[in-house]
């Protein structure tokens, strides 16, 4: 009980944040220079048209009341037509979205199990050359931003060894399997496509490796570090002091909480990462959403602007409450307290 | 000495440093200790002198870095634990000697239930043996610790986190745990002193009761020279990192030789912890640079020139009875 009332709160946190998004959002679109109704229906439209979609859209009432009827067509989720689509700006997200997804995913699992892995090792063989190497790694996974990393290796891995394919999320000759969840390999796999699986999952290797570098770097680091600290302390001293195994305590006792930072930046950062994709996006042609933000973004497309940058903050809001559940889940300490509603 | 049987713990010349930012600190400065097997061992001296560094390196649990040892020997049974192999070690350890840390709170790993610690305990323990228990069993053994050291409803306990037990229950769990695996010799660190006194009183009994009735050999560090008086049959007195002084309990008591011993009896034997030197002005040096010769001379009523030169080795001037103090050396080196 006591978690469920702990998501409600986060929940409900999360409801403000994006109430509170969603006006910047507003005003900003409303400051822009430039008539909205105008911008919609094109520069030679007569007069009498542009007057008529004010009224229309609500533009000649004042700001609080657009503001409402702007949120309340969002919250249905109708941002209307984008600009450079000419569709409903929700069905270019359902479009996009899923192929953004599917990339923050496969980043995160290999942040996951690269970073933390090469944390572990770095505190086990502390010193030693892997330790040093792997820091090394990190100074430069941290500073190196996710697309020089996406066109070092479109050159070394696709146009070198060509080891991997460098463009969008599946071969040409490929079809993509029915959309039921729009991650490719997932829905592969749901068909028993199998071939088209491991297609899929050879064209996300080299998009999401770029884009998980950084975080690999950042989870190694800090793994690392909390486990030499943890390993200082008298928690551990009393395991190894009665008698348990230096491998149940490794793996284990010592293992645990030390994932706890490493498993809250980690979160955050992957939720940062579906947002600065664009530019990886682009690189690897990727049908993901940051790059349709980024087109938006060119072109001025106000309503596409508005719906992409609600949906990372909906996404960054999302990640956050699941990094509380994990972290709870971990940390009995943070659980209780929650319990007992502090 | 006297005594014909072999120690079953021998501590000799043992010598930490610990680096920090800055700086060595250089703590212990050639401790000597000998137990005998049923021998109950007060280790007393003021805060910071030492006890706790001087018994985790007994374990081999000193954090390093920033810990090091410099030199010395660590006998159990006649054998190094400092350059025991980890299969050795792991035999000493638990089932050899085992540790009752000082602060209950901090030995308890926070992000597993009591039972999981407890279970891994014993299990470890067991497979040392080439035993290997069920779950089950373990969780009956964890169980049965519990009751030992007179827990309520041991199943919640064991289920429960440590940030949901009172610190008197920590402790309990603590004792349980070091004492789940029979141990030849017990390190009791300060139990009970982050609790107030009635508990305290409790801990302190349970403990007596728990020894007695096991007839372990245990070593007691503690503040409170009532306890001393009452749990222990012989006391190791520490200053600033060294050995000053050893004898039976009833000696000590009745006839102290180092000043610094002379001082801390005088004291008077409070219940409450502390300051047990506030009867000898000053302080507890500074490890990053130490006094020359004998650490005591700049608080020592009876300094002399050579104390600032030369350090007193522990000699035995009695019977099972050292001391470490140029007072008590023969008359030519004095004058020298
Ligand atoms: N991990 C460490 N890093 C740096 N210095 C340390 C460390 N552990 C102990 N020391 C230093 O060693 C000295 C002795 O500490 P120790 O804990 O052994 O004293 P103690 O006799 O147990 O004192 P108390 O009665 O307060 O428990 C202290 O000055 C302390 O600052
Ligand atoms: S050796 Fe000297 S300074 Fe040290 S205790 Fe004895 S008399 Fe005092
Ligand atoms: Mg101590």
């Amino acid at each position: 009980m006591s978690m469920l009332r702990f998501l409600i709160q986060r929940a409900l946190y999360s409801v403000f944040v994006l109430l509170g998004l969603s006006i910047v959002i507003f005003v900003i679109a409303r400051i822009m220079p430039g008539d909205p109704a105008r911008m919609a229906v094109g520069a030679r439209a007569p007069q009498w048209v542009v007057d008529r979609l004010r009224e229309q859209m609500h533009l000649d009432q004042p700001i609080a009341i657009q503001y409402y009827y702007w949120l309340r067509d969002a919250v249905r989720g109708d941002f209307g037509l984008s600009l450079i689509t000419q569709r409903p700006v929700t069905y270019d997200i359902k479009e996009t979205l899923p192929a953004s997804l599917e990339l923050a995913l496969y980043a995160a699992l290999i942040a996951a199990v690269f970073g933390i892995g090469m944390g572990i090792l770095s505190a086990r063989y502390k010193d030693s050359w892997i330790d040093n190497l792997s820091r090394l790694f990190s100074y430069a996974g941290i500073v190196t931003p996710s697309y020089i990393f996406a066109i070092l290796f479109i050159l070394l891995f696709g146009f070198a060894l060509k080891w991997f394919p460098i463009i969008g999320r599946v071969s040409e000759n490929v079809p993509l399997p029915p959309k039921i969840t729009g991650l490719v390999t997932v829905d592969a796999l749901i068909q028993g496509q199998f071939s088209t699986f491991v297609d899929a999952l050879w064209h996300i290797v080299l998009p999401s490796l770029s884009l998980a570098m950084g975080s690999i770097a950042q989870a190694a680091r800090i793994t690392r570090s909390s486990m030499a600290d943890n390993l200082t302390k008298d928690y551990i001293a009393n395991m190894r002091a009665l008698g348990v195994s230096e491998r149940a305590i490794m793996s284990r006792f010592l293992l645990k909480p030390s994932l706890i930072p490493t498993i809250s930046i980690l979160g955050l950062d992957i939720a940062a990462i579906l947002s600065v994709a664009f530019i990886v996006e682009s690189i690897f042609n990727w049908p993901g959403m940051a790059r349709y933000g980024m087109n938006a973004m060119l072109y001025k497309d106000l309503n596409a602007i508005s719906a992409v940058i609600l949906v990372f903050g909906a996404a960054f809001a999302i990640m956050n409450i699941l990094v509380d559940l994990i972290v709870a889940y971990l940390d009995p300490r943070i659980r209780l307290r929650a319990a007992k509603g502090e | 000495m006297s005594d014909v049987t072999t120690p079953l713990l021998e501590i000799r010349d043992l010598s930490v440093n610990f680096a920090v930012y800055g700086g060595e600190l250089r703590v212990l400065d050639g401790v000597n200790l000998r137990m005998f097997p049923g021998e109950r061992i007060g280790l007393v001296g003021e805060t910071g002198c030492g006890k706790t560094t001087t018994m985790k390196a007994v374990l081999r649990v000193l954090p390093m870095p920033p810990g090091r040892i410099l030199r010395g020997e660590i006998l159990f049974k006649g054998r190094d634990i400092l350059k025991m192999r980890d299969s050795d070690l792991r035999l000493v350890r638990g089932q050899g000697i085992s540790m009752i840390f000082q602060d209950p709170t901090a030995a308890l790993n926070p992000v597993f239930t009591i039972g999981e610690q407890m279970q891994a305990v014993i299990q470890s323990n067991a497979q040392d043996n080439n035993l290997s228990l069920t779950r089950q069993r373990s969780w009956e053994l964890a169980l049965t610790a519990l009751k030992d050291v007179a827990l309520a409803d041991p199943e919640r306990l064991l289920k429960s986190y440590p940030i949901q037990l009172s610190g008197g229950m920590r402790q309990r769990v603590c004792i349980a745990m070091a004492l789940s695996t029979n141990p030849e010799i017990l390190i009791a660190d300060e139990p009970g002193t982050s609790l107030d006194v009635t508990i305290q009183d409790q801990i302190l009994r349970l403990l007596r009761d728990l020894v007695e009735s096991r007839n372990m050999s245990v070593i007691l560090i503690t503040h409170t020279l009532g306890v001393v008086r009452e749990l222990t049959n012989r006391v190791y007195v520490m200053y600033a990192g060294s050995i000053v002084e050893t004898a039976k309990t009833k000696k000590i008591f009745s006839q102290p030789l180092h000043p610094y011993t002379q001082g801390l009896i005088a004291t008077v034997p409070r219940l409450t912890g502390g300051g047990i030197a506030s009867g000898i002005p000053g302080r507890i040096p500074d490890y990053r640079n130490p006094p020359t010769g004998c650490r005591f001379h700049p608080r020592c009523p009876h300094v002399m020139e050579i104390c600032k030169r030369e350090k007193p080795p522990l000699t035995e001037i009695d019977q099972d009875h050292s001391v470490a103090c140029f007072l008590y050396s023969s008359n030519q080196k004095v004058e020298q």
